[in-house]
């Protein structure tokens, strides 16, 4: 006599998923040992009952939400890629910039260039020469003022 | 899958209206509740929808769409631990009633599916109402085909213990 079949093969056999050799050994088995046969008709039972498990499926139709669904997705995905490209616009304008500054050649010091300079030509850059004559002017009134001053003390006296 | 990967909304409808009904009875049954199932429905379409332009077809479509819907009822199941398999209220009523017995025998069974460990039931609604066989089941879930075997004896065993009364009806 066979080994009694074990409970994964039973099953295999219910829901039909052994090769025709298998199951003619299987079978052969069951025709002889009634507590493999048992254990494969109650089995078989059960599978038939679960067959009876569904009740009516409800009317429904999926595909308006989906859609709609897959819109929005769509839409926001589309945001996305033009709220990134804008923001790789500007990283790499930043990034060119600094880059760009950090090539570029040195300018000129500004301190240095002042003494470079000389006095002459500091004064006639400014204009400050035309003025001259105006300072001197400025002296004239200062003194002839400063001489009256004198000439009034003298009289007061 | 090449008309969907292009934007095409047409071909979208097209493979909602024909899997539609298989998807939700799968997640039904995992779940048991049809707000849930439709839910799992709709998200396990739109995963589709934004994976179809890398679509690779190494694997059978229903194969990849039973992956996706058990994944999502895994997700589902673990954000609501406790599913009360409150959809037993919810059955609707059939056009034509079928007769009290068969009614409770309906409900008999899908509360001892329901009361099934969550894995043992993802395997039973794929190996029984789904027809996959041990290797598709494994392929679907990721666990290994012993891993298969051994909770679908289990889970047959305990269905074949709880149901026995209505066996004998």
């Amino acid at each position: 006599m066979q080994a009694c079949v074990p409970d994964n093969q039973l099953i295999r056999l219910v829901a039909g998923e052994l090769t025709a050799a298998e199951r003619e050994q299987v079978m052969s088995h069951l025709h002889t040992c009634a507590k493999c046969r048992h254990a494969w008709e109650e089995l078989r039972a059960t599978w038939e009952l679960l067959g009876q498990a569904d009740g009516p499926l409800p009317e429904k139709d999926l595909a308006p939400r989906v859609l709609q669904a897959a819109t929005r997705s769509r839409s926001r995905k589309i945001r996305w890629i033009a709220v990134a490209r804008v923001a790789a616009t500007i990283m790499l304008a930043a990034g060119i910039g600094i880059v760009a500054g950090v090539l570029a050649p040195p300018t000129a010091p500004y301190a240095t260039g002042a003494t470079a300079v000389s006095d002459e030509q500091m004064i006639e850059m400014l204009g400050l020469d035309a003025m001259d004559a105006g300072t001197d002017l400025l002296t004239g009134i200062f003194e002839a003022d400063h001489t009256g001053s004198d000439m009034d003390q003298e009289q007061a006296l | 899958m090449r008309r969907i990967g292009l934007g095409e909304m047409n071909a979208l409808a097209l493979l909602v209206r024909r899997y539609q009904d298989r998807v939700r009875r799968t997640a039904y049954r995992i779940l048991g509740r049809w707000d849930m199932a439709d839910d799992v429905a709709q998200e396990a379409f739109l995963r589709i929808y934004r994976g179809a332009s890398r679509y690779q077809p190494t694997a059978a479509f229903p194969t990849w769409l039973h992956r996706i819907v058990v994944n999502l009822c895994l997700d589902a199941l673990k954000r609501r631990r406790a599913v009360a398999y409150d959809a037993l209220e919810s059955v609707p009523e059939s056009p034509r009633p079928d007769p009290l017995i068969q009614q409770e025998r309906v409900r008999a069974v899908q509360r001892e599916l329901a009361r099934l460990p969550e894995r043992q039931r993802i395997a039973v609604v794929l190996h029984r109402f789904e027809g996959l066989a041990h290797k598709d089941i494994a392929e679907v879930t990721g666990w290994s085909e012993s891993a298969v075997e051994s909770l679908l004896v289990r889970a047959y065993a305990r269905l074949r213990e709880r149901l026995q009364e209505w066996v004998e009806t």
